[in-house]
């Protein structure tokens, strides 16, 4: 994949170098480390799972408002165009900007560790657990991110990427909601299994299901590869 | 083109003589296009933007494309750059398909967008570094093409600064320079001076002269001095397909109005046939006292004002001789008057 490197550099300078990252991880890091604490000084409960959880609905706030920015507004601006003119091919394009936003979420979500720390302190939680639930988050952003770089590949306005993809998330999130309608059975089990809410909560619990990894993992391939389609498809 | 309304006594160089040079010259270059769009068609909401639009680039062109807005220039532009897919036809860049699987062939291209959006956030030799290593440039090569276009745009001063501080004149090198980086062949601007005030537009086209020395380059603009200025050819685009005018740069004296003194304008006009049958002479004029004004257009073969001078000067005397300058304007307006009438035809 030529120009990988370098658009990947390019992506991240511009991540790092304006105040879009920047902001978003300390917005991320503000916001997770107050309801930690909220927790732990005035709901007596200092676990990782209620942490995790907030974790992944700031993630499912925050990631559009990144996504939003990466094809949409590179569209809008007319850089889209000159980076289209360069010889690089859509894959190399969509990877590079995806691995860009999970560079991001890493940097999140690392900063975040530090409330394991009062927990080391304290008290001794199994690590494990811990682990894990780390990288359920990380692959619950990451088909976060993938959605909302799939929206913005379609977008041709960053207000309109960034609401369709949380109402992708949204979507994903509560679909399960509809089995309450007394659909039939197999629908029924249809719908829980594809809502991420119910698919996400072994992640949090540390248990990376084989179910559950996979199909977070294929919601991230069929959407960044959505995504290199559009691209594809805009050339037309 | 200045007197096509009035009657020739010999072939006109009109439209159908250009068009005949052009294809020559098309012929010329086919040996080693560097850029060949064959029977583009592309449509829009409804609309054939192109429709069947031909045209073939060699290095050391100079193309301007000319149109109204909306005619499909920057579609053009676009397709060439391997932007937009075509409905029909073939774009051949450096002898190479240019398709959706080959994006290496678009390492041939350099492209300026009209609004030339550049990354603001970075700093000028970060950007000419990112788009040197975007088109696979290795490390020393890269290091070396960044180094001289900041030289040759002289972007030196700012090349630590932030893009998105610079003045637009400075944006518009930035854009060229990055256009050349990687030393592609082909080099397509569109409205390359738009925006740009009096000073900056003399300096862009004196680096586009500068780029295009070794290169082909098309470039699309609203402004005919600038294609005065600059082409070696000039096509217009109409209905979707391309109308050749002359080139100004080679045609700089379109023709000439002389005064002589002479029995009969016969053996002048014999004369001048003899020296070049494709020149163009409105019938003379009888003034007072055996002087004749004769109106004449310079052909494509290249005859100079010197030599008609000497031809008039020795079958009668010359009085005066006042060349008249290449008129662009009404190159274009003989064009498309007359493929209206072939349409109509």
């Amino acid at each position: 994949m030529r120009g990988f490197g370098w658009l990947l550099r390019r992506e991240l300078q511009y991540c790092f170098l304006t105040p879009v990252a920047p902001v978003a991880i300390a917005v991320f890091w503000g916001a997770s480390g107050f309801f930690f604490s909220f927790n732990a000084l005035f709901v007596s409960a200092v676990d990782m799972v209620t942490a995790f959880h907030n974790m992944s609905l700031l993630l499912m706030l925050m990631l559009p408002l990144l996504t939003m920015r990466t094809l949409a507004e590179e569209r809008q601006s007319g850089r889209l165009e000159l980076l289209l003119a360069l010889p690089l091919g859509e894959t190399t394009i969509v990877l590079a900007k995806y691995l860009a936003l999970l560079v991001v979420l890493v940097v999140m979500l690392a900063g975040s560790t530090l409330a394991v720390v009062p927990l080391l302190l304290f008290a001794e939680p199994d690590l494990g657990p811990i682990a894990g639930g780390y990288l359920g988050v990380l692959l619950l952003g990451g088909a976060f991110a993938a959605i909302g770089l799939c929206a913005s590949s379609a977008a041709t306005n960053q207000v309109v990427a960034a609401t369709t993809a949380w109402g992708l998330l949204l979507l994903a999130w509560f679909i399960d909601y509809a089995a309450g309608l007394n659909p039939p059975v197999a629908l029924a089990r249809w719908l829980q299994h594809v809502s991420f809410s119910v698919q996400y909560r072994d992640l949090i619990r540390g248990v990376l299901s084989l179910g559950a990894v996979t199909w977070f993992v294929s919601v991230i391939v069929v959407m960044l590869v959505s995504a290199m389609q559009m691209l594809r498809w805009r050339r037309l | 083109m200045a007197a096509s309304s009035t009657t020739r006594t010999s072939t006109t160089p009109t439209t159908t003589e250009h068009a005949r040079t052009a294809e020559t010259r098309d012929a010329d270059t086919a040996a080693a296009p560097v850029l060949a769009l064959r029977g583009i068609a592309k449509r829009y909401r409804g609309r054939d933007v192109l429709d069947g639009l031909d045209l073939t680039l060699g290095r050391g062109e100079i193309v301007g494309l000319l149109g109204p807005n909306g005619s499909g220039k920057t579609t053009t532009l676009r397709i060439a750059a391997g932007l937009l897919w075509p409905d029909r036809g073939s774009v051949t860049v450096a002898g190479e398909p240019l398709t959706p699987d080959c994006p290496g062939v678009r390492s041939h291209v350099g492209y300026l967008p009209e609004r030339v959006p550049l990354d603001d956030a970075l700093t000028v030799s970060a950007f000419l570094a990112f788009v040197a290593g975007a088109r696979g440039l290795p490390p020393a090569r890269r290091r070396r093409a960044v180094a001289t276009v900041l030289e040759s745009f002289d972007l030196g001063a700012v090349a630590g600064r932030v893009i998105g501080r610079l003045s637009k004149g400075f944006r518009q090198r930035v854009g060229l320079a990055q256009a050349l980086l990687g030393e592609p062949g082909l080099l397509l601007l569109d409205e390359p001076s738009n925006g740009l005030d009096p000073f900056q537009v003399v300096e862009a086209r004196t680096m586009i002269r500068r780029a295009a020395a070794d290169r082909a380059v098309i470039f699309s603009t609203h402004v005919l001095q600038e294609v005065a200025a600059l082409c070696t050819r000039v096509v217009y685009l109409h209905q979707g397909r391309l109308l050749s005018l002359p080139a100004p740069a080679t045609a700089a004296t379109a023709g000439m109005r002389a005064l002589v003194r002479g029995s009969a304008p016969a053996p002048l006009l014999a004369a001048l046939h003899a020296l070049d049958p494709a020149l163009a002479v409105a019938p003379p004029r009888a003034l007072a006292a055996g002087r004749w004004e004769l109106d004449i257009e310079l052909g494509d073969a290249g005859t100079s004002v010197g030599e008609v001078a000497r031809v008039l000067a020795t079958a009668a005397v010359l009085e005066a001789l006042i060349p008249r300058a290449f008129d662009l304007e009404a190159a274009l307006a003989g064009a498309l008057a007359k493929h209206d009438a072939e349409a109509v035809a």
